[in-house]
Order: C-alpha cells, then structure tokens, then sequence
C-alpha cells in the first residue's frame, strides 16, 4: 500500500472547464495537421516509435520521417500559439 | 559524435522534446543545450508542445489506474508548473481507477507501481525529488512528476532492469524547476528494478525503486 503526502480535493468546476477547454483547443490543433505529420506526431508522442521507427513502419525514407515530426512540431507549436491555448 | 551546432539542434530538438531520440544524439543534444540559452528557449517550446500532446493521450490508448484524487495530490506542496493542466495530464493519462483508498493507490491495481524519487547527491548543487509511477498495459506507461532547485534542467530517464540492463525511455526538460514527463515503454514492467534521472553530464541524480501496490 502507498502512500500520498497530501490527500488533494478533486479539480473544481472551473478547474475541469479549464481543463477541458485546454484539451478540446490541442485536440482541434492535432486535427488540422497533415495527416502524414499528425500519424507521424501520434507514433512519437504515445508508442515512443523513433523516426527511424517511423520510417520503417511507414516505408518511407529516414529523411522524410524526421521531417514530418519536426514540421508537425513546429506547425502544432504555432496553431496553439494561435489559439492561445496554453499547454 | 562531434559537438552540435544550433541547426543540428534545431533539427533534433523535436525527436528529444518527444522522447524519441536515439541516446547518442541525445547526449550531443543536451550538451549543446548545457551552454546555449537560445537553444534551450527552443527546446523549452518543443518540449510544452510535446507535453500538450498527452492531453490527447486517453483518446490514442486509453490506459487505466489512478484516481482523479490520487492524481492531483502528485505534486504536494510544488505545484508551480500550470497545476490545472498537469492534474488533467496526469488524470487522463491514467484515467479514473475504482477500489482506491483515499490517500493511496488503488489496492485493485495490482499491475501499478508507484515510488518518489530519491535524491543521489551526485550534484551538490542540485537537489531532485518527484513521484514516479509505472502501469504494466499494452503498452506500458511511465508517468512522473519532478521538482528540483535548478530552473531548467533536463534529464534523461531510465529504467533500471533486474538483469542490471540500463535501458533509456527519454529525456525532458523542467520549467521553472518544476515538471512532468510520461511515456508509453516497450519494457515488460515486472522487470523494472529502478527507475532513474540522469543529468547533462549523465550523473545519476535521482532514483526510485519501483514497489507494485
């Protein structure tokens, strides 16, 4: 059994709107990425796939896969920019 | 491998602040970050975006485990590093659990592991605390939440296998003395003696010895 330092309350309202509000505008940014770049993105970020990885599954030159993480980076970076979603 | 320019790091910095740089580049890539400011700004960039991206992670490979409450209460007394998003990344990352006792993890997840880090004393200068926890799944999940005394530190992260394998998961770089960092791992997690913080310089830091609840 462990233990925690501080019983911590559940998120308040606002806090969860906030929350939610946070997710839904990064969620509407990863959705306007090229889809090459958003698989690309998803592979790297949730299955911890390299560009090396990446470029086998997709059968595609190392080059190109680097390319699409950091433009989809870059891009992703400047819709939250835009949207002023911190997050 | 030769010391980077700001290009290269320019090129690279997307794949570390993502986890996914291959251990050579990301050493040459931490040790340009160790003396070039302008760089680290960038990084620091990357790496929010990076971190933005597992608000999105329940919806990719929904894992389950940790209650909202236990969740929020990763990061007593530290909670400097926008506490609203990290509860949420930590509470979607992990998801609702049910069965938990109030103050402690679930007794019904027995493929949950949880531990804080300890400091190792290899940098005088820097003093490194945080929680980690580990769900075995398919795949796996490391979560941590970090504290330190320096502002914008960056570190490596390992797992430490009981055959004494030392194997890399990925780095990322604190704000303001403060983060946290999680990743899905193709390591079978019943084989996890230790999980560990390297720095720049790849002094271990801190280490936590991972105990299933």
């Amino acid at each position: 059994m462990l233990t925690f330092d501080i019983p911590s309350p559940d998120p308040g309202p606002a806090e969860a709107a906030v929350v939610a509000d946070t997710a839904r505008g990064v969620r509407g940014a990863v959705a306007l990425l090229p889809i090459d770049q958003r698989r690309a993105l998803v592979l790297a970020a949730f299955y911890g796939r390299t560009a090396k990885e990446i470029a086998d599954m997709e059968g595609i030159p190392l080059g190109t896969a680097k390319t699409r993480i950091r433009a989809g980076m870059i891009k992703l970076r400047g819709l939250l920019d835009q949207g002023s979603v911190s997050p | 491998m030769n010391p980077l320019s700001c290009p290269d790091v320019e090129e690279l910095g997307p794949e570390l602040a993502l986890g996914t740089l291959p251990g050579d580049q990301r050493s040459a890539v931490l040790a340009h970050l160790d003396r070039c400011p302008d760089c680290r700004r960038y990084l620091n960039k990357l790496s929010d975006t990076a971190d933005s991206l597992l608000l999105l992670a329940p919806e990719v490979d929904p894992p389950a485990g940790f209650t909202r409450r236990v969740v929020a209460g990763l990061t007593p007394g530290r909670r400097r590093w926008r506490p609203v998003v990290l509860a949420a990344v930590a509470a979607l990352i992990f998801g609702l659990a049910v069965g938990y006792v109030p103050g402690h993890v679930g007794s019904g997840s027995a493929n949950v592991a949880a531990a804080s880090f300890v400091d190792t004393g290899a940098d005088p200068g820097e003093t490194v605390g945080g929680r980690v926890y580990a769900r075995a799944d398919n795949p796996s999940w490391v979560f941590m939440t970090v504290h330190g005394s320096g502002s914008d530190e960056s570190y490596v992260c390992d797992l430490v296998l009981k055959d004494g394998r030392t194997v890399p998961i990925g780095s990322f770089t604190m704000h303001a003395g403060a983060g946290s960092w999680g990743r899905a791992v193709n390591v079978t997690l019943s084989q996890v003696r230790q999980v560990q913080l390297r720095d720049a310089k790849g002094d271990v830091v801190a280490k936590a010895a991972l105990t299933p609840s």
